[in-house]
């Protein structure tokens, strides 16, 4: 993996997205009026400040062991990370794609459709489990939201753009 | 003397029994669904209380404000998922508990100083309600600026060893704040053309996200169950948990004490009364660096706070007509639909109905404390569940919930969003809570700078000319200081000591 000041390269993301929104962020309130922008402008140019500093704080270099400790009171270890071995990129993927095939079904099918498909496929295909135990799960909490929602709190569930 | 007899008498009839007991039961339900809470109970109750008498209206009401906490403590410990806004902090130490199997413990903890913290707020209520006009007016925007900003910057320097990143992500909250009409000028900021932006970032959806949605991918991702491999799977230690908070009084004393000075300042709520509360306690601890990792403390400060928060809010909510909260807003509307205007004349007129309400209230908090460590062993067992099986009912539930919130499509995909900022903040080491205290604090802190800038012409000294002003900059001075204070004396010692042994080898030599 390549790496940048003795880190890989990806540690740097967050910080560097966040940079370049900060940006953008300090550049549209500037078009406020001046009560308006007031805030903004403080805030975006405190970001752009901070935020350098902590792509210099991630590197592993004298500066950024100095602004580590600087910053953070030296008596404040850091809380220890999980010790548990890093999962490969796949499945932190796999994870995230099952929440936006939720969205993407709430939106088109509508709600009650989409958590018993929702539900199975992930329990099938994240957990690994038997297609009778998913369907089982499926089909009770899909249930349990409709009782739960629609008839107890008499909520109209959206019903997605298909069946709308 | 005669109208508290009353009031506790008026609450003695079956059917103000029954719906006291309803909404404790409404409150807890709602309290363990992330993302519902007490507020949204209470809206979805409103014109069902019309057809009731007053003091059973007031009784629903009660039981769901006084009950919804308690609700929000179970799925907090359990399951690191605060049903409420407040509760976020009580994630801190109660998850690490419940990863070491002593979610019987953090419990029972919860519920002691819930119940105490409850008692203690509603005994304050009754002996400030005659200065609380005093203590109210003592707040204009100056101080309600500077009690936000000591708000902001008691969490970012309660992120122990994070300090640097909790201020980025205060910034990037308080950024998120201003999404929106803003509240001094009306202007639009930041929406896009986007209509559902011009309130701004939704804070329920976001909760729901950033640590719901979050959580759960983390787990997902991980596998194996909520509780780590060889914790004790039997759920014990819940009498020596209820114990803890008489243990910890002064603790418990001082998070009622601050969740009922936050509770009569009207519009900070329970969320900062439980940072605030959590903040101090770590920084007065001798061993910080153990909170947020299972520290009991940690546990009793937050949630004496948060349900101390209950009993003085209703003093600026009854006295002056000033709602302490969305929540407040809301049962203010069910006093209006009873004919009563909150206000001082309804301190003269409705008094028994207003200790009934106190008494309603003291109630709700201990019997939803009795029925959460009743219902703690079965819920407990969640931990146990394997997560792929958990995972998806919650990420479920959630995304419902967010939805059902103001039945908004858009609600679902803020909930997405924060749910992927969450779990990139949980995986690159950023932590979370900063970011929601200054989305909640940020409209607060800006709208009273301008109307401060306004008052004094742009005059930055006048900070410095009030009383309680200078109060608040000197506690936001110590707590930026405090943190760094201790290692500087450490290091000085050992540089003493380091010192010593040089002198010494120089005259051994």
């Amino acid at each position: 993996m390549k790496s940048l000041w003795g880190v890989p390269f990806y540690r740097y993301l967050p910080a560097a997205i966040l940079l370049v929104a900060a940006i953008v962020y300090f550049v549209t309130s500037l078009g406020y009026n001046p009560d308006a922008r007031l805030f903004p402008l403080l805030i975006g140019a405190t970001l752009l400040a901070l935020l350098p500093l902590d792509l210099v704080a991630i590197s592993r270099t004298s500066i950024g062991d100095k602004i580590r400790v600087w910053f953070n009171p030296a008596d404040a270890t850091p809380d220890e990370k999980d010790e548990e071995e890093e999962r490969p990129l796949k499945r932190h993927v796999q994870a995230l794609l099952f929440v936006f095939l939720l969205i993407a079904l709430m939106y088109l099918c509508g709600i009650l459709a989409a958590i018993p498909i929702y539900v199975a496929s992930s329990v099938r295909f994240l957990g690994g489990r038997s297609w009778p135990i998913a369907l089982i799960m499926a089909v009770s909490v899909g249930l349990s939201c409709y009782v739960l929602f629609t008839v107890a709190l008499q909520t109209d569930l959206y019903p997605g753009i298909l069946f709308n | 003397m005669a109208d508290w007899v009353a009031g506790f008498q008026s609450l003695l009839g079956f059917e103000e029994i029954l719906y006291l007991s309803l909404g404790i039961a409404i409150g807890l339900f709602v309290g363990v669904l992330p993302g519902i809470g007490g507020t949204t109970a209470l809206v979805l109750l409103t014109p069902f209380t019309f057809s009731l008498e007053p003091v059973q209206a007031f009784a629903l009401a009660a039981g769901i404000m006084g009950s919804t906490s308690m609700g929000g403590v179970v799925t907090a410990i359990l399951l690191n998922t605060p049903g409420q806004t407040a509760n976020a902090v009580t994630c801190l130490d109660g998850f690490p508990l419940a990863q070491q199997g002593k979610a019987g413990y953090a419990i029972g903890a919860a519920a002691s100083s819930n119940a105490l913290g409850g008692m203690i707020g509603i005994i304050s209520l009754l002996a400030i309600m005659p200065l609380a006009g005093q203590l109210v007016m003592a707040f204009g925007p100056p101080e309600f600026f500077l009690l936000a900003v000591l708000g902001l910057v008691l969490v970012a320097t309660t992120a122990r060893g994070r300090m640097f990143r909790a201020l980025i992500t205060t910034a990037f909250g308080l950024a998120l704040a201003t999404v929106g009409f803003s509240d001094v000028t009306g202007q639009e900021r930041f929406t896009f053309g986007n209509e559902y932006l011009w309130d701004g970032v939704h804070l329920a959806p976001a909760l729901i996200g950033l640590f719901a949605v979050a959580e759960m991918v983390q787990l997902t991702v991980k596998g194996g169950s909520v509780a780590k491999a060889g914790a004790p799977a039997a759920i014990t230690g819940m009498f020596d948990g209820l114990m803890a908070s008489i243990r910890n009084w002064g603790t418990l004393l001082r998070g009622s004490v601050i969740g009922t000075v936050v509770g009569i300042i009207p519009g900070i709520g329970g969320t900062v009364a439980s940072f605030l509360s959590y903040g101090i306690t770590v920084q007065s601890a001798k061993d910080p660096e153990t909170f947020g990792k299972g520290n009991i403390k940690g546990i009793i400060a937050t949630e004496a706070a948060i349900n101390a928060k209950d009993g003085s809010m209703l003093i600026p909510t009854l006295a002056f007509g000033i709602p302490g909260s969305a929540e407040m807003a809301v049962f203010m509307t069910i006093l209006v639909l009873h004919g009563m205007q909150p206000g001082p004349l309804m301190m003269m007129q409705n008094q028994v109905e207003i200790y009934g309400l106190i008494w309603a209230l003291t109630a709700a908090c201990v019997i939803s404390a009795a029925v959460g460590i009743f219902l703690a062993r079965p819920l407990a067992k969640l931990t146990r569940i394997d997560v792929q099986l958990l995972a998806p009912v919650i990420i479920a539930v959630g995304f419902v919930g967010s939805y059902a919130i103001d039945l908004s499509i858009e609600n679902v995909l803020i909930t997405a969003i924060f749910g992927v900022i969450g779990y990139v903040m949980i995986k690159f080491d950023y932590p979370r809570l900063p970011l929601v205290i200054a989305i909640v604090l940020g409209g607060i802190a800006e709208r009273n700078f301008h109307q401060s800038m306004m008052m004094s012409d742009g005059d930055l000294s006048m900070f410095l000319g009030r009383a309680v002003s200078v109060v608040l900059l000197v506690s936001i001075a110590l707590s930026l200081l405090a943190p760094n204070l201790k290692p500087l004396r450490r290091a000085a010692a050992m540089r003493r000591a380091a010192g010593g042994e040089r002198f010494k080898r120089k005259i051994g030599g």
